[in-house]
């Protein structure tokens, strides 16, 4: 079972615990990351098996590229409650989708799109530590950790951290370094999907006591 | 093997992108870890600072409890041992046999009948006025405590005076009623523990502020005893004191005087704006 295997079917493991935990009782913005990962389910399907060229396939990435910016942005704007950082967000995200639309017309579609994803990167990261600062800044009884946001944006911050440098080089490599080095994605991503089922798990609602959260509750998960 | 060929000079890209790779994951662990330990200490402190809050209005809540049950023992004793035998001894009195005694005897039990039924109603209007005079309510805060000062300077036991500089709108009566429970109370606490040989009181007003200020010359409490008090399981009354103060917002502050020569209590609090509807 090869990593690239592992990579493109990890995403069935949140599907399903979100199907089983938190269809019903889920909040909206974890009903966005269901559906962003049923999309990158289902481009990591066609992009492995597809028979059309890589020239395709690049074309194809980023149109994800953008996808995924907006639908993860649009989960941290629903987790964040300060107006002034989500109006950064919207600022920011209204600057790069245009810089995406500006690119796609205008770049060499035969190539990884280095600079959008790296940007991509940057702003998912930022938008990640904007998160974690109005958690810590805001008086709150429950532990960081007992909430499913947090494991949310926890997956996408390794997620992009692990990747920057990965989407930053891509275009100086060659095509077999870039395979030999596209595992670290691959195992990014699986990590990712792992993070993303203990959201799913953790639903607050299923917590005994919301209010007074217990330390050890996710061992007894 | 990837590490190796990482390290080799001839690929300077893979090498930025294996360190890079390895710094940004330790510097993102580094900070999520931060950031997981810092808020466990702000809400352990948080919840700590939620348990002392509690155990002090557990503390105060049962001070007041065992207050109101020592003041119903004081008035069940009051009625108890003086109004019931006195009342006992005017049916005494007044009993059948009266209509089988000659008319003088029958004047001079009726007299001594009527004698004792009025000690006895002097004796409850007395119990009544201790639980709230009504100077209080009649003709305000001044009133009543120059009344309750008059009547400690007239027993002899220590001279006692007061004086309000500014006092010419009445606060709400509710707001009276609990200053005066609170002066009521340390000058009790000065009378029994003290050993003064005067106190004087006096008030005034700054900006909206409220100022009760106890003055006398004999064993004081600081403010540190007081909060060591406060925490500990005696001191009833000044508990009683602090839980008062605290429905009014107000501040309490022991010290004693910069000349050491006597003790000063100031009660400080927030005036209100509307002001009670009956003047003085």
């Amino acid at each position: 079972m090869s990593v690239q295997f592992l990579s493109t079917y990890s995403p069935l493991l949140p599907l399903i615990l979100f199907l089983i935990f938190s269809l019903k009782k889920s909040r909206p913005e974890l009903k966005v990351i269901f559906l962003y990962i049923l999309y990158a389910f289902g481009n990591d399907l066609y992009t492995t098996n597809t028979v059309y060229g890589r020239n395709h396939i690049f074309a194809f990435l980023a149109v994800y590229t953008i996808i995924e910016y907006l639908m993860v942005s649009t989960f941290i704007w629903l987790s964040l409650s300060g107006k002034a950082l989500k109006m950064i967000i919207v600022f920011l995200s209204i600057g790069f989708v245009t810089y995406m639309i500006i690119y796609m017309i205008r770049s060499d579609k035969t190539k990884f799109d280095s600079i959008p994803s790296s940007v991509e990167d940057i702003l998912l990261m930022m938008y990640c530590i904007l998160y974690m600062f109005e958690q810590i800044a805001k008086p709150q009884i429950g532990f960081i950790y007992a909430t499913p946001n947090f494991w949310v944006v926890l997956a996408f911050f390794v997620y992009t951290s692990s990747t920057l440098f990965l989407f930053i080089t891509t275009s100086s490599l060659s095509e077999d370094e870039q395979a030999k080095y596209w595992v670290i994605n691959q195992i990014s991503n699986i990590v990712s999907n792992i993070l993303i089922s203990i959201a799913f798990i953790l639903n607050p609602k299923s917590q005994k006591n919301p209010d007074y959260p217990d330390d050890n509750y996710l061992n007894t998960v | 093997m990837i590490f190796l060929q990482v390290l080799s000079e001839s690929n300077k890209v893979p090498t930025v992108l294996f360190f890079g790779t390895i710094g940004m994951l330790a510097l993102t662990i580094g900070l999520i870890v931060f950031i997981i330990f810092h808020q466990r200490k702000v809400i352990r402190y948080q919840m700590r600072l939620q348990r002392m809050e509690q155990d002090q209005q557990k503390m105060l809540l049962n001070a007041s409890i065992r207050m109101q049950e020592e003041e119903r023992q004081r008035i069940a004793a009051d009625l108890h041992d003086d109004a019931g035998p006195l009342l006992a001894t005017a049916r005494l009195y007044l009993n059948e046999n009266l209509v089988n005694l000659d008319k003088a005897s029958q004047l001079q039990s009726i007299y001594n009948a009527k004698q004792i039924i009025d000690d006895t109603i002097q004796l409850i209007r007395n119990i009544s006025h201790s639980l709230m005079p009504p100077t209080l309510k009649n003709f305000g805060l001044e009133s009543a405590v120059n009344d309750l000062f008059q009547k400690i300077s007239g027993s002899g036991s220590m001279n006692a005076s007061s004086r309000f500089h500014d006092y010419r709108e009445r606060l709400q009566p509710e707001t009276e009623l609990i200053i005066f429970r609170v002066i009521q109370e340390l000058v009790n606490n000065i009378l029994k523990h003290s050993n003064s040989s005067f106190i004087h009181l006096t008030q005034n007003t700054s900006g909206n502020k409220f100022f009760i200020r106890l003055h006398h010359d004999g064993r004081g409490l600081t403010q540190s005893d007081f909060e060591k008090l406060n925490k500990s399981n005696v001191g009833l009354g000044l508990k009683n004191i602090q839980s008062r103060l605290r429905v009014l917002h107000g501040k309490i502050f022991f010290e004693k005087d910069m000349s050491q020569t006597y003790y000063k209590v100031t009660i400080e609090l927030i005036k209100q704006e509307e002001p009670a509807s009956d003047k003085k």
